[in-house]
């Protein structure tokens, strides 16, 4: 056999394997200097939850309690009532400190983090160690309500609604598959490294219908560099967007939050072309009208930017 | 457009079968004949003959991975171009990979000519199955789509010295892969 003869054969290998190398994309976002920033983040993020375990072993449990705190003390004074009764037992030892923390840590004004089920393990502890305590919602009650990190930061509380509610989205996710092609059949929008593999059209109805002010949801996936999906989704109201996105498929994800929820004013997208004559698409959310790519880049703060694809 | 949509016109026999396949696919397939042909014009011919060669297999058939299957036939038009051409010129990168190739093949005396046709590829799957995913797709990269090393660094983003290394090591692997089955020269 010769070499030609070797490369015709190779010809007819599996299909799936010419389209797994197809798919295989240039990630822009993934570029080596990401990579190792995002190394660097990540143990950065190991040291200091180690850090925070050994010094403060009870700290994920006074940062609920902060929160179920911060909620409550907004819906009603008798929340406050418990709020200074828990204070005062030491369950919230250092409520300012804690914000401070979530404040350095978290810098994104909008941030919210669920956690529903931790939450409902702090709220069952609530009420067995405080038998007069207000905060008496049931588990269904408490499945409504957001802990919001963002209160604290002067930030509105994601009202959850039937198109707003984090858990149910994340739910439905959780049924979808994990390879492009399953997705690519449930997701409206799918990324793959910086190529939209399908939704297009989706994508532009969502811009279309957000930009006449109607509402519109869209869900969208985009995979990492090592093919895990990491997903999104969108809704607009008429005045703002909310969003929810869900890594928690992301092996390489670390030890943060696995569903994030934000708030944003404004859906901007930029069109660049690169010096080799490609259109690079970037979508970002944000509460700045005037937010330009380049501040985007520079790694603006007041922003979220879920999507960035090469226009073929 | 979608790809099932796009094989059903041909299925319907539209015409517009091959227009859509050219706006969604023509790139793709004038890149894999270009990587071998080595130039334009005979790269456009064999997208064109391409999709010829579609409108005539589909119907009956009907691909699973059209992006695929596309590329397969533009892959053997391209090859037969070549060979046609190698008498006058020579495209010296495509010259490269298949001289990369003669290595995987064992020198060995004992000719094993009754290798049938199909047998290999089989061999060539179960192989790549064994493979790491970015290890195959570097491979695949090279040796299906006949991409450059450069344009297989620029597109993993990864180094070149990194992807000549993972094509060295693979082409070890496979040649004493193929020798152990009995595929010699």
């Amino acid at each position: 056999m010769t070499g030609k003869e070797l490369f015709r054969e190779i010809g007819n290998i599996d299909e799936k394997y010419v389209a797994e190398a197809e798919m295989a994309k240039r990630s822009v976002i993934m570029s080596p200097v990401f990579r190792r920033t995002l190394a660097t983040a990540a143990c950065l993020v190991v040291c200091l939850g180690i850090y925070f375990s050994v010094k403060q072993p009870d700290f994920a449990a006074k940062s609920e309690s902060a929160s179920i705190s911060a909620d409550s003390a907004e819906t009603s004074m008798k929340t406050e009532t418990a709020i200074m009764d828990s204070a005062s037992e030491g369950a919230m030892t250092d409520e300012g400190a804690s914000d401070s923390f979530w404040e350095d840590i978290w810098p994104q004004e909008n941030a919210t983090q669920t956690v529903p089920e931790a939450r409902e393990e702090v709220y069952m502890e609530t009420e067995t160690s405080e038998s007069d305590s207000v905060i008496t919602q049931d588990s269904t009650d408490l499945k409504q309500e957001s802990v919001s990190l963002g209160t604290t930061q002067g930030s509105a509380t994601v009202e959850m609604t039937d198109m707003r509610d984090a858990e149910s989205v994340c739910k439905r996710f959780a049924q979808y598959g994990d390879s492009v092609e399953e997705l690519t059949e449930e997701v409206a929008v799918v990324n793959v490294h910086g190529y939209l593999e399908s939704g297009m059209e989706a994508l532009e109805s969502f811009m279309a219908k957000t930009g006449n002010g109607e509402e519109a949801s869209i869900e969208l996936v985009q995979f990492t560099i090592e093919g895990d999906p990491i997903f999104y989704y969108i809704h607009y109201n008429g005045t703002d967007f909310y969003m929810v996105k869900d890594d928690s498929r992301d092996a390489f994800a670390g030890n943060s939050a696995m569903v994030q929820e934000y708030e944003y004013k404004y859906l901007q997208k930029y069109e660049e072309t690169l010096t080799d004559g490609t259109c690079q698409v970037v979508m970002v959310l944000t509460n700045r009208e005037d937010l330009t790519l380049t501040e985007v880049k520079k790694g603006a703060q007041d922003c979220f930017l879920f999507m960035q694809y090469t226009k073929e | 457009m979608e790809d099932s949509q796009i094989i059903e016109l041909y299925w319907q026999r539209s015409e517009n079968a091959i227009v859509e396949t050219s706006n969604k696919y023509g790139k793709l397939l004038r890149k894999i004949a270009l990587n071998i042909v080595g130039n334009f014009s005979d790269a456009e011919e064999c997208e064109n003959d391409t999709y010829v060669a579609a409108w005539n297999a589909i119907p009956p058939t009907r691909p699973n991975i059209f992006s695929a299957f596309l590329g397969k036939i533009a892959r053997n038009i391209a090859l037969n171009r070549y060979e046609y051409n190698k008498a006058q010129k020579r495209n010296n990168e495509f010259d490269l990979i298949l001289s990369e190739l003669e290595e995987c093949i064992a020198a060995k005396n004992t000719v094993e000519e009754s290798v049938e046709e199909g047998i290999v590829a089989s061999m060539l799957n179960d192989f790549l199955e064994g493979l790491k995913k970015e290890t195959r797709v570097i491979f695949v990269r090279r040796y299906w789509y006949s991409d450059s090393v450069k344009d297989i660094a620029k597109r993993m983003q990864i180094s070149e010295s990194k992807v000549k290394t993972v094509l060295f090591r693979t082409r070890k692997e496979l040649q004493d892969y193929l020798a152990e089955r009995g595929v010699f020269v």
